[in-house]
């Protein structure tokens, strides 16, 4: 006895969802979370190593931050923004 | 999926922090969708049914009512995408270390404790390379790290609960002893890495233990894994259905989810082989699925054991789940306990058969 298929099975390709576009959005989302976990402990891992005059990271990554990089960080991040979903407003 | 697992730091399998990371990622996301999402899957498929009113009695129905509903059809899409992208990782992370593993796994050959035969002339059955089972790439045989690749990966599939082999571990301290309690020669059947052959040495120290497995990677990575462990056990490269050994030869004789993985006349041979090997009054326990109604109303247990088939490398287990195997066993074994205390409310048996 073989295991019983539906014809739109393909365990090579599989699609699960209503179209092919939604499954790669789901391994795309799934590929993403998986390294921001990476990036995450990445991070994590060096907070836990980088002191700065006796102060560990984690507690200055918690400290006021100088105006003008707040001001530097402001114009990153709407670089940022920009980047990933401009491309909405040229459709 | 309640108990807990320690997240997988840079450790003796990964190459490095970000391989390490991303596959402990991989262990949370299973975790998740082994626990909560599955749960949630469950309950929806119970709705459907409800709804439905009439019960459903061919699978290819129950798919056809299961597979839109969002839920479960997100969650079918999660369970691959893990499955696949733990498998490339691993992979990768382990290929990143080959010389060094490779060096190691030869080396190991050549001392001990314990020891390691492979047998060039032994040809890999056609049921085998049908398919690279559960996903894994180059499936136990096709890459000479393949040992590696499923230590590594298999402890996603087990939620991040298996790293050391306590899922295997765990089985194999809830074998019964044969009656005498004569435990001298054991023979652990499709031993994979060998996590219960060496977990049998250490429950039974003053035993001969031996481990065989049709792959030569396994048995080769099993042996390195042992020497590792310090533990003195032997390790075979033959198959369960043509054993090697003398008849009456063993006092316990143990099958770990192989049964599933072949086809049924190939089980039927494993079961005359075991028979054959063990001594009377000796043991064989096997652990596998239990096993299914054909044709009863179905229910998620039903869809989720296609959809695994399918897609997750299982080309035999449906054949398996909806045949007689306990059944089989009585036929070649004058008493069989077909469900042993292993794992209450789970997907597996623990089934003993006295010779």
């Amino acid at each position: 006895m073989t295991t019983p298929m539906l014809p739109t099975d393909d365990p090579r390709h599989p699609a699960f969802l209503d179209s092919p576009v939604q499954d790669a959005l789901v391994n795309i989302c799934i590929e993403l979370a998986a390294e921001l976990w990476v990036t995450r402990s990445r991070l994590r891992r060096l907070e836990q190593l980088v002191r700065v005059d006796g102060v560990a990271a984690t507690e200055l990554i918690e400290s006021e931050e100088d105006p003008s990089e707040q001001s530097k960080r402001a114009e990153e991040r709407d670089l940022f923004a920009r980047r990933i979903f401009g491309g909405i407003a040229a459709l | 999926m309640t108990t807990s697992s320690s997240p997988a730091t840079k450790s003796a399998y990964a190459a490095c922090h970000d391989d390490a990371a991303y596959v402990d990622f991989m262990v949370g996301l299973r975790r998740l969708a082994l626990g909560e999402i599955k749960n949630a899957a469950v309950a929806a498929s119970e709705a459907e049914l409800a709804r439905r009113g009439e019960p459903i009695r061919d699978v290819l129905d129950l798919r056809r009512l299961l597979d839109p509903v969002p839920v479960i059809a997100l969650r079918n899409r999660v369970v691959r995408s893990v499955q696949e992208k733990t498998w490339r990782r691993v992979a990768d992370t382990v290929h990143g270390r080959a010389s060094e593993l490779l060096a190691e796994i030869a080396e190991a050959e050549r001392r001990g404790p314990g020891s390691v035969h492979c047998d060039p002339q032994l040809t890999y059955p056609e049921y085998y390379t049908v398919e690279d089972i559960h996903l894994q790439p180059g499936s136990y045989y096709g890459d000479p790290l393949a040992g590696a690749i499923t230590e590594y990966g298999g402890n996603v599939f087990y939620a991040g609960l298996n790293l050391d082999g306590q899922v295997k571990q765990a089985s194999v301290g809830h074998v019964p002893l044969p009656a005498d309690g004569v435990v001298t020669r054991v023979l652990d059947l499709a031993c994979s890495i060998g996590q219960s052959t060496t977990a049998f040495k250490q429950r039974f120290p003053d035993a001969r233990v031996t481990g065989i497995d049709i792959a030569a990677p396994m048995v080769r990575y099993a042996h390195r894994r042992a020497i590792k462990l310090g533990v003195d056990v032997e390790f075979r490269q033959e198959s369960a259905a043509a054993l090697s050994f003398p008849d009456a030869a063993f006092d316990l004789v143990y099958c770990n989810i192989l049964f599933h993985e072949v086809p049924r006349d190939v089980a039927e041979r494993v079961v005359t082989e075991a028979h054959r090997v063990l001594r009377p009054g000796g043991v064989f326990v096997v652990v596998d699925f239990a096993n299914r109604p054909a044709h009863g109303p179905m229910d998620w247990g039903d869809y989720h054991r296609n959809v695994d088939c399918i897609y997750n490398g299982e080309p035999f287990a449906s054949a398996f789940v909806y045949s007689d195997f306990t059944t089989l066993l009585e036929s070649v074994f004058p008493v069989v306990d077909p469900d042993h205390h292993l794992d209450p409310g789970g997907i597996r048996l623990m089934r003993v058969c006295t010779r």
